[in-house]
């Protein structure tokens, strides 16, 4: 992954969701390449679509690396429209990725509550569970990640997503 | 008068990495308090750690550099059950004074000065603070090089009775404390988090201040707790350690599992990795020991548990120290004495 990707997510909310995530790979790229590594090679070759509030970030896994492309300011063009689906879909925004660091929500309860929303097959959603655990022991691991965190919970909340079935 | 002091000071002062003086690196050490009060049990444990420079990658050797890194963890629970945090203090915060106990972390303290210790201790993110001082009530006692066989021996300082006076606040609720019965212990060494090795430590501190007895377990065992490596059963009387039971002399089992209705997990991201409730916790722990005419019997029974999970360093695991809130019974009889203690406690288990 070269500098310049990473230099080129430029169209995401400043420190919305997505651009947390965004900065967090390059976080853990840095400090715990080990991590990142493992968790790249648990997802190579696969496409994951990150839904996080207003932005979608796309990441293309390959063995030891990962492109990452937002699309939140790409108009959708009829060869965008024949691309195949990603591997994984995720949909979620601040207020539950904070709940998640917070502990107040587990994945599962987050997944059950419909504000961690998760699309894929099975082998698919499976890669995706095995690389977020390395990312995860990355982050834990990383001395990177507080400042990052502190600097996302203290950003204003942006707009909720749309969740399904959770109405009252 | 501090009767204690002298032998406080030269068993209990901060040792401090060898790698700060050119040796090993991968240092561990903490200061560990536990108050009890009438429906509140308080624990507060500041440590420094040893950690890889650029990050931690487990499995993988690093020779250096290390750079100390400064943690309190802070576990209070009340009748809502058990809350806390660990936060992480930068080297600039952090005043550890080696061949002294002082610790200071923001405005975080621990320190031994007129014959008590001084704890100020606030969650960053919580409303959870206490301020107390804890005037010892026993001569301590060192246990150094506690062989373990994954690597460089475990040390410990323990001192199981002291008396808290001051304040603990937790979510909006002050609680005013008055000769709290409390415990005390330092560890340090060089192990690391995932090695093969578990231990089982508690104490017992009897309700009535006026009773004589106190008590402190240990256990040291593999991983899978399967083999036993070291165990001791401590009692002090008025002050005085008056036995030990150590390996042979003991029997230790344990009955049924601890069902919790939830598991409070700090610090809470690491829930994420760990979001297991069920434990390995006993609902009992038995012990039976017996050696020159003197024997005891007790038990340990588990009431409520919280997690104190950290990541593994010999792979992207973690392991979990379950900090045990309980009742100890202890009877039978010493040197011709009785020996009787009922009281509060808290045990660890060490697991996966």
């Amino acid at each position: 992954m070269s500098e310049l990707v990473f230099g080129g997510v430029t169209a995401l909310t400043p420190d919305g969701p997505a651009d947390f995530v965004a900065r967090s790979l390059g976080v853990l790229r840095e400090q715990q390449p080990d991590a990142f590594g493992r968790m790249c090679g648990c997802l190579e070759g696969r496409h994951v679509r990150l839904r996080l509030a207003e932005d979608v970030l796309d990441l293309r896994f390959h063995s030891d690396d990962v492109d990452l492309r937002p699309t939140r300011s790409v108009p959708l063009s009829p060869q965008r429209a024949l691309e195949p689906a990603p591997s994984v879909e995720v949909t979620t925004d601040r207020r539950a990725i904070l709940a998640l660091v917070d502990g107040t929500h587990t994945l599962m309860s987050a997944v059950m509550a419909d504000e961690l929303i998760l699309r894929g097959s099975v082998d698919g959603l499976l890669a995706f569970h095995d690389g977020l655990g390395f990312y995860l022991h990355g982050a834990v691991r990383s001395l990177g990640f507080p400042g990052l965190l502190h600097a996302f919970r203290a950003a204003p909340a942006a707009t909720p997503i749309l969740r399904f079935g959770s109405h009252p | 008068m501090d009767v204690y002091g002298s032998a406080i000071r030269r068993f209990d002062h901060l040792r401090r990495s060898p790698a700060l003086a050119g040796g090993p690196g991968g240092h561990k050490e903490w200061l560990h308090f536990a108050v009890h009060a009438p429906g509140l049990d308080v624990l507060v444990n500041f440590s420094v750690v040893d950690e890889p420079v650029g990050g931690q990658r487990p499995g993988g050797h690093h020779a250096g550099p290390w750079a100390e890194t400064a943690r309190i963890t802070l576990l209070v629970r009340d009748e809502r059950g058990w809350t806390g945090d660990v936060d992480t203090y930068r080297a600039q915060d952090v005043d550890v004074r080696t061949g002294e106990i002082h610790m200071r972390m923001g405005r975080n303290l621990v320190c031994y000065e007129d014959g008590a210790y001084t704890i100020r201790a606030r969650a960053r993110g919580r409303d959870i603070a206490c301020d107390l001082r804890l005037a010892p009530a026993c001569m301590p006692v060192l246990a150094p090089n506690i062989p373990l066989e994954t690597g460089p021996p475990i040390h410990w300082c323990v001192l199981p009775r002291s008396l808290a006076t001051g304040t603990v606040r937790v979510d909006g609720v002050e609680h005013t404390l008055s000769d709290a019965p409390s415990y005390h212990d330092h560890n340090w060494g060089r192990w690391k988090w995932g090695d093969d090795f578990a231990w089982e430590w508690g104490f017992g501190l009897p309700d009535d201040p006026a009773e004589p007895w106190s008590m402190v377990f240990v256990r040291l065992t593999n991983r899978a707790r399967s083999r036993t490596m070291a165990q001791g059963l401590f009692l002090w009387h008025d002050g005085v350690q008056r036995r030990t039971f150590r390996e042979h002399d003991m029997e230790v089992w344990h009955a049924g599992y601890l069902r919790p209705r939830s598991v409070v997990k700090v610090p809470a991201v690491m829930g994420l990795l760990h979001p297991e409730q069920p434990t390995d916790v006993p609902e009992q722990l038995h012990f039976r020991a017996e050696v020159r005419g003197d024997q005891v019997v007790g038990r340990f029974d588990s009431e409520d548990v919280a997690q104190v999970v950290i990541p593994g360093e010999r792979e992207y695991n973690v392991t979990i120290i379950n900090e045990v809130s309980g009742r100890v019974h202890l009877s039978g009889q010493v040197g011709g004495e009785p020996v009787e203690l009922h009281g509060s406690a808290v045990f660890e288990f060490l697991g996966e």
